[in-house]
């Protein structure tokens, strides 16, 4: 990246208020602790209201304490963005490792040939939800990364349209109109890969129409959130 | 750069996030984060945050092109600035009238006109759950406030004298309510900063909800000062304490009363358990106590050994 590029996103005055607070500098601290404490703590109630985020704000807060922390930012982004983004990664790696060692209910992964009760009426329920399953599994990894990564923010993350768009660089708009593009496009492969496994257009539309009453264990957030081996030809 | 293979950094995160990514370390970090569950999940804990914490500045946009609108719209910005603002800026009036303060006890009170305008700034209203076991107050932060003491106590004397030879502006109450009719007008850069001052504290403006609770929809009070806790022992009732000896008490959740408190000193946290019953502790340790609803206070030595 040019030099140029770099100081044009530099957030110099965050920088140099960082360096006086890890210089020690009184009156630069005194406004750390008045404008960017509270921050801290209301981003860690956002990530969990009950508080249980608190702990790692504090742990952060003493870290920054000890000015030992403020060395790893750069100046890159605003001071507070960085905060919430180190509070952010923190919260969210001891939540995963948490679901490791103890794997919630919600996180396993649903089995296709597994039956509900809808299912045990309807032995070729299972099958055409397996099948949907693996055709939209492999729809989903067909799409460029980047429409991947729209409706992952979108559908499994819930943010917003604008929000979404921001982190891509494209208006909300511009956002909604791909949104609908990269539906249509992962319906047209779905449909591609049942017909090549042999299933007429009438008996796709019920299974479709099927599944949009009642998905069962088919889950497209489960799906968006798995992770997809990294295609470096993209 | 953050490698492709690697999850992002939180520096490389905040750098997306505020849009300062281009070029290949932007569609880079796309990628990754499409195929990352991971950082999908580190992107919507950003997003959740985003909703929580007020900007303080303008985010940064990649169009470059704008640059030369800036200075020019900061110019013209600067040139209405100074043609429309008043010499004497308009602040809250107060409205404690004769026969409410010759009736009532609360004679050394003041009533503060609600304006959900202006809401003061504040330390975080859970200030008082410290940090790690590490992090103790910052340094000599005591000294800093004595000295900005030292340069508002004239400013808050000549107020009070000026306030005493204004009888609809009497009450003597230390808040920074000031009597704007009996107040000698501000030369013009005292009052460009005083708005300045007004303008930055509305920025960094905390919610009511951080100091009277989730569930509080009443207004804020219109005062200046910045403001540090809170407590809200029920419903409509709600304690806030703030620099230079403020403390202001609401028992209807939408009038606010500012309560004389016997020290000019910065407030840093506050419990209560009714409207009446308080306990005020100031930024170096000493703990005030009231039980008539801050009619009168009673001031507590510090536990010995304890670290203001």
């Amino acid at each position: 990246m040019p030099a140029d590029a770099k100081l044009d996103g530099l957030h110099a005055d965050d920088l140099a208020f960082a360096r006086a607070c890890a210089g020690g500098d009184e009156a630069a601290w005194e406004r750390f602790v008045l404008t960017y404490r509270p921050i801290l703590y209301r981003a860690a109630d956002a990530l969990d209201p009950g508080g249980g985020a608190r702990d790692l704000a504090d742990s952060i807060y003493g870290e920054l304490f000890e000015r030992s922390l403020f060395r790893y930012f750069h100046g890159r982004s605003s001071l507070a963005t960085w905060l919430r983004a180190v509070l952010s990664q923190r919260y969210i790696d001891r939540l995963r490792a948490g679901r490791r060692t103890e794997p919630l209910p919600d996180e396993e992964v649903p089995d296709a040939t597994r039956t509900a009760d809808a299912d045990e009426f309807d032995p070729g329920r299972a099958h055409r939800i397996a099948s949907l399953r693996r055709a939209l599994s492999r729809a989903v990894e067909q799409l460029e990364s980047r429409d991947r990564l729209r409706l992952a923010c979108y559908y499994a993350q819930d943010l917003t349209l604008a929000q979404t768009g921001k982190l891509l660089g494209e208006h909300e708009a511009t956002c909604s109109r791909q949104l609908a593009r990269t539906r249509k496009t992962l319906r047209h492969h779905v449909e591609e890969q049942l017909r090549a496994e042999g299933l007429d257009d009438r008996t796709i539309r019920e299974s479709a129409a099927a599944i949009a009453e009642d998905s069962g264990t088919l889950d497209l957030k489960q799906l968006l959130c798995k992770e997809f081996p990294v295609d470096r030809s993209r | 750069m953050n490698p492709p293979d690697s999850c992002l950094d939180a520096e490389t995160l905040a750098a997306w996030v505020d849009g300062g990514l281009r070029g290949d370390e932007f569609r880079m970090a796309q990628t990754h984060v499409a195929d990352c569950a991971r950082c999908q999940a580190l992107v919507g804990a950003m997003a959740r945050t985003e909703a929580a914490v007020p900007q303080l500045e303008p985010q940064r946009t990649p169009r470059r092109w704008l640059a030369w609108a800036v200075p020019l719209t900061a110019a013209a910005t600067a040139l209405v600035i100074w043609t429309i603002v008043p010499r004497n800026p308009v602040t809250t009036q107060p409205v404690a009238t004769e026969a409410a303060r010759t009736a009532s006890p609360a004679a050394s009170q003041t009533e503060i006109v609600v304006s959900p305008e202006i809401i003061p700034e504040k330390e975080e209203a859970a200030a008082e759950k410290k940090p790690a076991a590490a992090a103790p107050p910052p340094p000599a932060q005591a000294r800093d406030q004595l000295a900005e003491r030292e340069a508002i106590a004239p400013q808050q004397e000549a107020r009070k004298d000026a306030a005493a030879a204004a009888p609809a502006a009497e009450p003597t109450a230390t808040l920074a309510a000031p009597a704007p009719t009996a107040a000698p007008a501000p030369r013009r850069a005292e009052g460009r900063a005083q708005a300045a001052q007004s303008a930055n504290i509305a920025t960094f403006a905390p919610r009511m909800q951080d100091l009277c609770g989730a569930s509080w929809t009443g207004p804020a009070p219109a005062v200046t000062t910045p403001l540090t806790a809170g407590t809200s022992p029920a419903s409509n009732v709600c304690w806030i304490v703030g620099r230079l000896g403020v403390v202001l008490l609401t028992t209807d959740g939408r009038t606010w009363t500012g309560l004389m408190f016997p020290a000019i000193t910065d407030l840093s946290s506050v419990t209560a358990t009714s409207a009446r019953n308080a306990t005020v502790v100031t930024t170096d340790g000493r703990r005030f106590v009231t039980t008539d609803g801050g009619m009168t206070w009673n001031s507590q030595q510090p536990a010995a050994g304890s670290r203001p």
